[in-house]
């Protein structure tokens, strides 16, 4: 050892008494945001039932954005998001709605034991928000949310069509429902493999024709994606291709339209 | 292991003081107190003869574990930059990381107290250590499990999975 203990100011049995425990809420706000950055979301699930104080920190938005963005980045686009947000809006009213009619109800039956008991329970009616990103994250790994995205075609995997996809935690895997396709009923796969799945690169309803607005700027060798379909009935699909040449060109089956 | 490389331009060892919350004196080389990144920001305005640090917030227990954190990093450091020079093969990283993880495998108010003033003396390769330690010790565990091993009350919240 380098360093020497000389000198010694106070006596050592005065910090005898100086045994208070340290608690983990005890410590700097940062150290315990890191920690609770380093948690994976189940334990971050598991931490938010030990008390109220880590349960408000562990609900955070900020915590669960990194979770979702990597688990669920991929296959989730703008479509999902406007349909997470609209079926959660509605829980939410919903749930409002019913939680004021049970407290009306109960305001005229048990007004003052009811509030004195919540106050001695510490109990609350806060649950987990039904617009965070934590329940959110739930709700998709639970299998509760079915998610608008793109499935590759087995057959042909460089082509892929929209469906509505839900999550199976135990396989690891999708389900996968097709729109109508012409006038077969909706399809509904199993076991469809995260690499089959996509978020879709633009925001565009199946049956709608994109505008693309740089076709002027295509170059032999580009890497593109166009929209297929059988006829009207049919949903588009997305083909992947090269593009060859700019001419017009007449071999049969060989170019297909730009748009 | 090997303090006799050069001796010959080895100049006389600085050496700063730290004094602990309880009073106690540790006077440790100045390369070492420099692994707190609190005392290298200050440590060019004080002169020479006064460098003595009061740390208000860190016992003399915790010190000595900082202290030895601090100088086993300083060796090692040095050891592995040595061995690097000389292109010859070591294993000083690995062995470095094996000593940090018996190092911080104490018992949960310890590594409380070295998260916390390794945070108050801004030693960051520790406080990453001691941070990964109470998010590893979480791992596994149930709700009831946590509260027992980080002293924490049961507030009797509700399920929030029981809501809908």
């Amino acid at each position: 050892m380098v360093f020497i203990k000389k000198k010694f100011l106070k006596s050592k049995v005065e910090n005898v008494e100086d045994t208070n425990e340290t608690y983990l809420l005890d410590l700097p706000e940062l150290a315990l945001e890191c920690i609770l950055e380093r948690l994976q979301p189940i334990e971050l699930c598991k931490v938010a039932e030990v008390c109220k104080p880590l349960r408000d920190r562990c609900w955070s938005d900020y915590l669960w954005e990194r979770h979702m963005k990597k688990k669920w980045g991929g296959v989730i686009g703008q479509a999902a998001c406007r349909e997470w947000k609209w079926q959660s809006s509605m829980r939410k009213d919903f749930h409002q709605k019913k939680k004021k009619n049970l407290l009306k109800s109960l305001s005229v039956v048990c007004s003052t034991s009811w509030t004195r008991a919540k106050a001695k329970n510490g109990l609350t009616l806060k649950s987990l928000p039904m617009d965070s990103i934590m329940s959110w994250y739930l709700c998709l790994e639970g299998g509760k949310f079915w998610f608008p995205a793109q499935n590759g075609h087995v057959g042909f995997m460089l082509s892929c069509y929209d469906a509505e996809l839900c999550y199976d935690c135990f396989t690891d895997t999708f389900q996968a429902r097709y729109p109508p396709h012409g006038p077969r009923a909706p399809v509904i796969e199993q076991f469809v493999h995260w690499d089959r799945i996509r978020a879709p690169p633009i925001d565009n309803p199946a049956h709608n024709l994109h505008a693309s607005d740089c076709l002027d700027k295509l170059h032999p060798g580009d890497h593109v994606e166009i929209q297929w379909r059988r006829n009207k009935e049919f949903p588009y699909g997305w083909w992947y291709g090269v593009v060859g040449h700019l001419e017009t060109c007449d071999k049969i089956g060989k170019s297909l339209p730009l748009s | 292991m090997k303090d006799s490389f050069n001796p010959s331009i080895e100049p006389p060892k600085k050496t700063v003081t730290l004094v602990s919350s309880d009073g106690y004196d540790f006077e440790v080389e100045e390369e070492v107190a420099l692994e707190s990144q609190v005392i290298k920001d200050g440590f060019e305005d004080k002169a020479v003869d006064d460098r003595e640090y009061l740390l208000f917030n860190v016992h003399s227990d915790t010190l000595e574990l900082i202290i030895k954190y601090c100088e086993k990093h300083v060796s090692s450091r040095k050891s592995i930059s040595a061995a690097a020079a000389s292109s010859s093969s070591s294993n000083g990283e690995e062995a470095l990381k094996e000593w940090d993880e018996h190092f911080i495998s104490v018992d949960t108010n310890t590594l409380y107290d070295i998260l916390m003033a390794a945070d108050y003396l801004n030693i960051k390769s520790l406080l990453d250590l001691a941070i990964q330690k109470v998010a590893d010790t979480i791992h596994g565990r149930s709700p009831e499990q946590i509260r027992k091993k980080f002293n924490i009350e049961n507030d009797s919240i509700i399920d929030p999975w029981a809501s809908e």
